[in-house]
């Protein structure tokens, strides 16, 4: 754990306010750059639980099968040394591997067997996921110092406990261990998934077509094995009578964090970002200050990233208040950028679900803003769902009628990749990734 | 955008322009790779090493102590001070909230003048409220008796003043020292304050111990460079910064330079040697490339390479010699150094001149103690109306100085 990647922190933004100004917006730039050399071997200690729904739906449409191939590929990839378990999912949870409830320690041996038992997985009973959730917290127990993620698979809705003990369950999990998402088909509810990922630190995605599951699960594992840093928070100072109004993470999705603040100190809140390998990410911070007179500076928020008590970057949000007009109303472009995909996420969240209710108007005006913010932020993936959502008439006016017919798969796609962003670009170059 | 932040991956080396990621050059200046270490013109042009000098036996550590007079007891300059003695540095007089820092950054542990509360950081903000803090250094202003005077001002964009001079008394005279810092990366304030006193201390030291005022000035230079040196952590973050001096002793001039802060003598007219006259040449790009005989004045300085340093002080300039000149004036005038912030708007002398000399009364006339200040401040306010985008930092020294046994004003 002594060796962490190196950790950069860059901070966008204008800083000059106009005289009185009292909101500042920036974008915090945090990368972490391996020190092994880029060979993804990770060297936290790490603890992996593979999740597999075994509900009776899975016996449709060949997803049993895939989700086997996907859950051997998942094992295969687990380096040695790694602890490890899967779990069946129905009505209760059942341990595939290792027998009884423990972690198994990851070498060829134990690949092979839990291969084995993999093959042995049947598809009977119902959806509680939050039971699923209970028992990988208890797998991991005694792991404190492990980076811990567990591959969630699930086809169906949490049909088979109360919502309440779902809740129960995420808050009992909720910064204990990460969690990754996968629906498959589409009798998976995506509010309920993104809701499951979200309090655990995961991110979610729809697989429609089983067979792409094997590859999914093979890359979420691997990125979970290059894991190298296990807790990670994001301290930000912000100044007296100053006001965070939001910190949001927008790559690789985008992700309130606002709510997440766990105080640190005078003037210092902590939002937990769960575990870092060789990767960077992005957050919109939003404060909002007191104004100082024209030509005076301030420090806005001041935005560490720390691990236990070790601080690994830093950067400052400034503020300059100016009665240069040509200064004050400048917009820095990554701002810009990340504010249009956050409104972007939100309209399309929106349109679906008064779509899902029949408000059509709302649906309209909705998801035709979506398609203008879509094209200005360059994001063509959404672009293209929207597509077949809606007849765009007008791109730039983003006059759109919704389709009559759309698929099911169409729609649950279009949600789920709507919190997807693409990366902001420094001049012409763009950022991999 | 001048605020001093991490929204960039660094500043501009050369003029503290905030670089971009992929950005080969400054976009304000042109420097090329404008955060690292080099500021030379891209490879393909080569410079004849700076100004070949025989090698100077490194000077021994002056004991020279740089002492800052408190205000209830004025400097003035005696007939024979102690080495090192009367230093007036530049700002530590009239420093804001914590007074003069004896500690690496430009802001002492103070209180916040705007929350009453906080602790000033090291960065000059205030660890309660944000509110960044004057460092002391947005206007300074200090003078000798009618011998010199000196101001520094932030100029109107920028969010720090990393100019900085010191002044000192001399038996026959007054010495000054003005040093530009060129980076605005965190230390460059501070090397060009550390320069500016070390060198004036050394200057005052020397030629009040009787040492030729040329070989002085090689010492003070060598040792503003040690001075800025040792204060890099890496050779990539190395603070760095101009300097230039003048020694007024008796009817004697002698000023040293490098970098590209200035050196003019100031005149009403007069003959040949006396009339209003650039004093230096500028280690710059542009400068080399005019002295020469590459291209004319004008594309030279419409070049964006231009304001490119040759030379500077600092860990990654290696040993560097000052550049020399000496003269005795045959009519009364004024000594000038100045930043480039000064220069850029006014580069004539004959334009500094008349600005200058803009007065009643003037050099050898029965002008009053303060006068040299006026001078100051007019050249400051002068470049203030003409836009003051830079720092800008003026020192006057009268020469002939006033007879030390009826000084003036007083």
């Amino acid at each position: 754990m002594s060796d962490f990647p190196e950790f950069t922190v860059r901070v966008d933004q204008n800083p000059f306010l106009p005289d009185g100004g009292r909101e500042m917006h920036a974008i915090v730039t945090v990368e972490a750059r391996s020190s092994g050399g880029g060979t993804g071997a990770g060297r936290a200690p790490a603890a992996e639980i593979i999740i597999i729904d075994t509900s009776g739906s899975m016996s449709y449409r060949g997803k049993m099968a895939a989700a086997k191939r996907a859950a051997r590929a998942a094992v295969n990839v687990l380096r040695d040394g790694v602890r490890f378990a899967v779990v069946a999912g129905a009505n209760q949870p059942r341990m595939i591997y290792p027998q009884g409830e423990r972690l198994a320690e990851a070498n060829d041996t134990s690949r092979r067997s839990a291969a084995q038992a993999v093959g042995r997985l049947e598809a009977a009973g119902g959806t509680a996921i939050g039971s699923w959730l209970l028992l990988a917290d208890r797998l991991f127990t005694g792991y404190e110092d492990a980076v811990k993620h567990a591959i969630l698979l699930t086809d169906g809705k949490n049909q088979h406990e109360p919502a309440e003990e779902l809740d129960a369950a995420l808050r009992r999990c909720s910064g204990n261990f990460q969690c990754d998402a996968r629906g498959v088909g589409t009798d998976w509810d995506v509010a309920e998934v993104r809701k499951i990922t979200s309090a655990l630190l995961g991110g979610f995605l729809d697989v429609p077509d089983p067979a792409d599951l094997e590859a999914d699960f093979l890359a979420m594992t691997q990125a979970a094995m290059s894991k190298e840093v296990a807790d990670v928070s994001l301290r930000v100072w912000t100044p007296q009578q100053a006001e965070l109004r939001f910190i949001k993470q927008m790559v690789p999705a985008v992700e309130d964090l606002t709510g997440r603040r766990v105080e640190s100190g005078k003037q210092t809140g902590d939002y937990p970002l769960g575990a870092w390998g060789d990767e960077n990410r992005e957050y919109h911070v939003c404060v909002e200050v007191q104004p100082g007179d024209v030509g005076r500076q301030m420090r806005a928020a001041w935005v560490k990233l720390i691990a236990g008590d070790e601080v690994l970057a830093s950067g400052n949000v400034l503020a300059e208040w100016t009665d240069d007009e040509a200064r004050s109303t400048r917009i820095n472009g990554r701002v810009a950028h990340h504010t249009g995909q956050s409104e972007l996420a939100d309209a399309i969240q929106e349109g679906l679900e008064a779509r899902r209710e029949g408000d059509e108007d709302t649906a309209t005006a909705r998801l035709g803003r979506a398609v203008v913010l879509a094209r200005e932020v360059g994001n063509e993936q959404i672009s293209g769902l929207l597509d077949r959502v809606v007849d765009v008439i007008d791109p730039v006016r983003g006059t759109v009628r919704l389709k009559r017919e759309v698929s099911k798969a169409d729609e649950m796609s279009l949600d789920t990749r709507s919190v997807r962003t693409v990366r902001t670009r420094h001049g012409d170059e763009a950022r991999g990734g | 955008m001048n605020a001093d932040q991490h929204t960039h991956i660094g500043l501009c080396r050369t003029c503290g322009e905030p670089v971009h990621e992929h950005d080969r050059f400054c976009e304000k200046c042109g420097r090329p790779d404008p955060t690292t270490g080099h500021r030379f013109p891209p490879p393909e042009i080569t410079f004849p090493p700076h100004t070949p000098q025989p090698p100077n036996p490194a000077p021994p550590p002056p004991k020279a102590q740089i002492t800052h007079p408190t205000p209830e007891t004025p400097p003035s300059p005696v007939a024979t001070p102690a080495p090192g003695a009367n230093t007036v540095a530049g700002g530590s007089p009239l420093l804001g909230a914590g007074g003069p820092s004896g500690g690496r950054g430009a802001f002492g542990v103070g209180v916040c003048a705007d929350c009453g509360g906080g602790a000033v950081g090291g960065d000059g903000y205030c660890e309660e409220c944000g509110f960044r803090q004057p460092s002391g250094r947005e206007h300074v202003e200090a003078e000798l008796g009618g011998f010199a005077a000196a101001v520094s001002d932030l100029g109107l964009r920028r969010g720090r003043n990393e100019d900085a001079f010191a002044l000192a008394a001399l038996p026959a005279g007054a010495c000054a020292v003005v040093c530009d810092g060129v980076a605005t990366a965190p230390g460059s304030e501070e090397a060009s304050r550390l320069a500016a006193d070390a060198a004036a201390a050394v200057l005052a030291g020397r030629v009040s111990l009787g040492m030729d005022a040329r070989d002085a000035t090689r010492e003070a230079a060598a040792r503003a460079g040690e001075v800025v040196t040792r204060l890099a952590e890496d050779p990539e973050s190395a603070p760095a910064c101009t300097f230039v001096s003048a020694v007024v002793d008796g009817p004697d001039v002698t000023v040293g330079w490098i970098g590209d802060s200035r050196a003019y003598w100031l005149s009403a007219g007069g003959p040949y040697d006396s009339a209003p006259r650039l004093l230096t040449r500028d280690d710059s790009w542009a400068a080399e490339m005019v002295e020469r005989g590459e291209m004319g004045a004008a594309d030279a300085w419409a070049d964006r390479r231009a304001h490119l340093l040759t030379a500077w002080l600092g860990a990654d300039a290696g040993a560097v010699e000052p550049r020399l000149a000496s003269f005795r004036p045959a009519a009364p005038g004024v000594v000038l150094l100045c930043s480039d912030g000064l220069w850029n708007h006014l580069p004539e002398a004959a334009d500094l001149a008349a600005v200058a000399l803009d007065g009643a009364d003037g050099p050898g006339g029965a002008y009053g103690a303060g006068w040299p200040l006026d001078v100051a401040r007019r050249l400051l306010r002068a470049a203030l109306d003409a836009g003051g985008h830079d720092n800008v930092t003026v020192a006057v020294l009268p020469c002939p100085p006033p007879e030390p046994n009826r000084e003036p004003g007083r």
